[in-house]
């Protein structure tokens, strides 16, 4: 039983945030130290982790509430916890004398103990903290005014003096104290303060995995290595690296590191600050040095690699835009905004420049247009690329981003304009899949971008069936053609034309157009002689309302081929005719029989006396063939009857079809029942 | 008059009730028959170790962190000292031990209401208990009766009439705070971890030597 799941992969744990032995992920980042313990039976019932277990399997989008993510965000703001998930796996917390530091300094904490940023050495000499007054001068927080002077004395022997003298100057006034002191090592002890920074000299990045260091300290430190970081370091590690800053500045409390430089100042013998008005100016000024820090270091990347550290840091510490960023990385990416407008511009211009080209050589055909509208979805990809990280971040703000609104909105506007003024449905379907890539972040956009993609796709559909139904009626009418063709010739010495096609139907002079035939009629007679046989005389005959066709066949292939193609081509029709003339109420004749759609009026034939006519319900009859005549009688009496024959009466046969076809429907009580 | 005078209405009348008492103030109070209640060599060997109110050389928030834990002297002196925490509310708190990492013993306390829990670090190899309290407590002007155990409490704080029970054995049984001051919160059952607090027991297990939850 297990009581947790892998927020990565799903697969069950023993604890919430220990590595998954399945996919050997650990939860680092806030996030994901987040939904784990939302994917933990601290905040999930055992059938819901077999859920999330199984969405997380099929890659699903996890079904549980954001108000349990913010559930466990707000308990990870805990101090000691985060003091505990600082430590990780290391058993002593150095020398800090930091209380639990608030929320951002999770990820940073969590990252430093379980990264795996670049592990090449490299050693740091010169950076800002090299350069900080406590560290010229080789003095410590809680040395008095006397060792400063003295230490600054002795050192210009062998530094410049004037350094000497103002790093003296800048520690023995309490005022300028404080902007050395900020941006010094507080909280730490001199001891320890002294350990770092010959760790920061012999291996710079080595600072990233010390912890339980107080979080000013920390971020000096770390902005020192910052120093260090150059094109060599990978995009990713570099984006980890500024998570950790922001998180860190994220999570400063002033109130701390007052106390901090107090606790020195008590010991040094200088005046304690009273507010903490003060550290605040100072600290104001450390964030602006961060910010440069690492904008320093994205400068030193290739621009690669500097948009794709970017584009990683904003988007992992917003979750992808949902949640804001911190102040640092907000200030990074406004900065950013401001250093990638003249880029922004010229790409945007080429992707209007190349919107015109394609909505100008729209007339010409898609095979035109095609290739122009690839071109087009470089250039927007690479506009996009660019824009990624302030995208997510105006996103994260709940803010819009105009450039990209504008661009969406031209690029859609051509994607309507393709299909509706050309019809070109490919080309716009693929610059609506362009615009729901690019401008994921933009949920207005996104959302219209849906829609879009939805009408071309039920478009496209609609247009599929409509191909596949022309498609198949033509196969259908094309098979007719073929079923329904037939020309052959009658007679010995002088032969006669026998044909039906979708042309009509001829024998010989006479030629009746398919829908004009009324009436058909056919048979078989055989003779004998002093009961021998001596052949059988095919006859086929049809017509309209005026002429009639006989045909007198002797060989029966004929008679039985041209009999199928006449069936297929007029008797079908002839067929449902009859039935809509019935259902309409209207009495067709059939010889002596008069024909309605819910019976048929027979003759009641009398030894003596006039025949009757009687009227009967469908229900009251039956129908039988014999001597080449189709009778129908009534059930209750026998001599109640018609007989129609076959060879010689007119649709004789397509009678006995739609009564046979109507007597199959369990409960006929009407003949055109057959066209429901 | 004394406190225990106040504890116990002043009623001196009873000589062997009164030895009683005294006997329940030493327990309670004098650290050094808290030492001497324990193993000689044990004793011996708290008795070698620096008596100080936080350890110099301690990194973290005291009390909070295993790098900073609280001095004091022996378990009955983790006992003393924890029962005479209160928050800034002026609430004390039920605790139990849920193990050590290192020599260091974790606690785990939650105020009598169960509106706060906390995870506390004590080290109990130093002669005396320390005179300083961690950041949000300090110590209550209420006689410090013991409201927890150096033991585990497997449904903790719920167990706590049975736990007191089984001290008695222990001698400690009569140093105990009044059922009737815990009941109210245990009858109740207002005490429930809050999330931080399972996640804390969670990475702590993980790492104390003599978890036994």
């Amino acid at each position: 039983m297990y009581n947790a799941i892998c927020f990565k992969c799903g697969a069950g744990k023993s604890g919430v945030l220990i590595q998954c032995e399945a996919c050997e992920a650990t939860p680092e980042a806030e996030s994901e130290l987040a939904l784990s313990l939302v994917l933990s039976e601290h905040m999930s019932l055992q059938k819901q982790l077999s859920t999330h277990s199984y969405e997380l399997r099929s890659h699903l989008k996890l079904s549980f509430l954001d108000a349990r993510l913010d559930e466990a965000r707000e308990a990870l703001k805990d101090p000691q916890l985060l003091a505990m998930l600082r430590a990780g796996s290391v058993k002593a917390m150095d020398d800090s004398q930091a209380q639990p530091a608030p929320k951002a300094d999770l990820p940073e904490s969590t990252s430093t103990s379980r990264s795996s940023h670049n592990a090449r050495k490299r050693s740091l000499h010169q950076s800002q903290l090299h350069t900080n007054p406590f560290a010229v001068l080789g003095v410590t927080t809680r040395d008095d005014r006397r060792r400063i002077v003295a230490q600054a004395e002795e050192k210009s022997f062998e530094l410049d003096d004037d350094v000497c003298q103002k790093a003296r100057s800048e520690l023995t006034n309490p005022r300028l104290r404080l902007a050395a002191e900020v941006s010094w090592l507080p909280g730490l002890s001199p001891r320890k303060a002294s350990q770092l920074m010959t760790m920061l000299a012999d291996d710079a990045m080595s600072i990233r995995k010390e912890s339980g260091l107080p979080s000013l300290a920390r971020l000096n430190l770390l902005a020192a290595a910052f120093e260090a970081v150059s094109d060599a370091d990978s995009s990713d590690d570099v984006a980890e690296f500024i998570q950790e800053m922001a998180n860190l500045v994220e999570g400063l409390s002033i109130e701390q590191i007052l106390r901090d430089i107090n606790e020195d100042r008590s010991v040094s013998g200088f005046p304690e600050i009273k507010g903490v008005e003060l550290v605040e100016v100072e600290l104001a000024e450390r964030k602006r040095t961060y910010r440069n820090t690492i904008k320093g270091a994205l400068n030193r990347l290739p621009s690669a690699s500097l948009v794709e550290a970017m584009t990683t840091a904003v988007d992992q510490i917003t979750l992808g835009g949902e949640v804001h960023a911190p102040e640092l990385i907000d200030d990074l990416v406004d900065s950013y905004t401001v250093e990638t407008q003249d880029f922004l511009n010229n790409e945007a211009a080429s992707v209007r420049k190349l919107i015109e080209s394609v909505r100008d050589s729209a007339k010409s055909g898609e095979n035109t247009v095609a290739p122009m509208v690839g071109k087009l979805v470089v250039v927007a990809s690479n506009w996009d690329q660019v824009a990624q990280p302030i995208q997510l971040s105006v996103k994260a703000r709940g803010i819009d981003h105009d450039p990209s609104n504008e661009i969406a909105n031209e690029i859609r506007s051509l994607a309507v304009d393709l299909f509706n003024d050309h019809g070109m449905l490919a080309q716009s379907q693929r610059l609506t899949e362009l615009i729901q890539e690019l401008f994921a972040e933009l949920p207005e956009v996104v959302e219209r971008a849906d829609d879009d993609a939805e009408t071309l796709a039920n478009i496209f559909d609609q247009q599929q069936q409509q191909t596949q139904a022309q498609a198949q009626a033509q196969a259908q009418e094309d098979e007719w053609v073929r079923d329904i063709t037939y020309r052959t010739e009658v007679g010995v010495l002088f032969k006669d034309v026998l044909s039906i096609s979708p042309d009509g139907v001829a024998w010989k002079s006479k030629h009746y157009d398919l829908g004009d035939v009324s009436r058909v009629r056919w048979g078989a007679v055989r003779h004998s002689i002093n009961g021998v046989p001596s052949g059988t005389t095919y006859t086929i005959a049809f017509g309209d309302s005026r002429t009639e066709a006989v045909v007198e066949l002797k060989k029966e292939p004929i008679y039985s081929t041209f009999l199928e193609k006449l069936w297929k081509a007029v008797v079908v029709r002839m067929l449902t005719e009859l039935f809509e003339k019935l259902k309409a109420g209207k009495e067709i004749r059939f010889g002596e029989a008069l024909l309605r759609d819910d019976g048929i009026t027979l003759i009641k034939h009398k030894f003596l006396g006039a025949n009757e006519k009687v009227r009967c319900s469908w229900g009251d009859v039956h129908v039988w063939s014999s001597g080449g005549s189709f009778y129908i009688g009534s059930k209750e009496d026998k001599k109640t009857y018609v007989d129609l024959s076959y060879i010689n009466d007119e649709n004789t046969h397509v009678l006995e079809s739609a009564i046979s076809m109507a007597f199959k429907k369990s409960g006929m009580r009407r003949l055109s029942d057959m066209l429901q | 008059m004394g406190f225990f005078s106040k504890l116990f209405g002043g009623n001196e009348g009873d000589r062997a009730l009164r030895e009683a008492f005294e006997q329940i103030e030493r327990i309670l109070e004098d650290e050094q028959f808290q030492l001497d209640m324990i193993h000689p060599a044990m004793k011996a060997i708290i008795e070698s170790r620096p008596a100080y109110d936080q350890d110099p050389n301690g990194v973290g928030p005291f009390g909070f962190s295993e790098t900073n834990p609280i001095p004091v002297n022996g378990p009955i002196g983790q006992l003393a000292y924890l029962s005479k925490l209160e928050t800034a509310s002026g609430e004390r708190i039920l605790f139990h031990r849920i193990g050590s990492v290192d020599t260091i013993d974790v606690f785990e306390a939650v105020t009598f209401s169960g509106s706060e829990w906390f995870i506390l670090f004590l080290d109990f190899y130093h002669p005396r208990r320390s005179r300083i309290t961690p950041d949000g407590f300090r110590f209550t002007q209420e006689i410090g009766q013991f409201s927890g155990f150096h033991k585990f409490c497997p449904n903790f704080p719920y167990d706590f009439i049975e736990m007191k029970g089984s001290e008695g054995e222990s001698g400690l049984s009569l140093a105990y705070i009044a059922i009737s001051k815990v009941s109210d919160g245990i009858q109740s059952r207002v005490y429930d971890r809050p999330l931080a607090h399972k996640v804390k027991l969670d990475l702590l297990k993980s790492r104390v030597t003599s978890y036994l939850m």
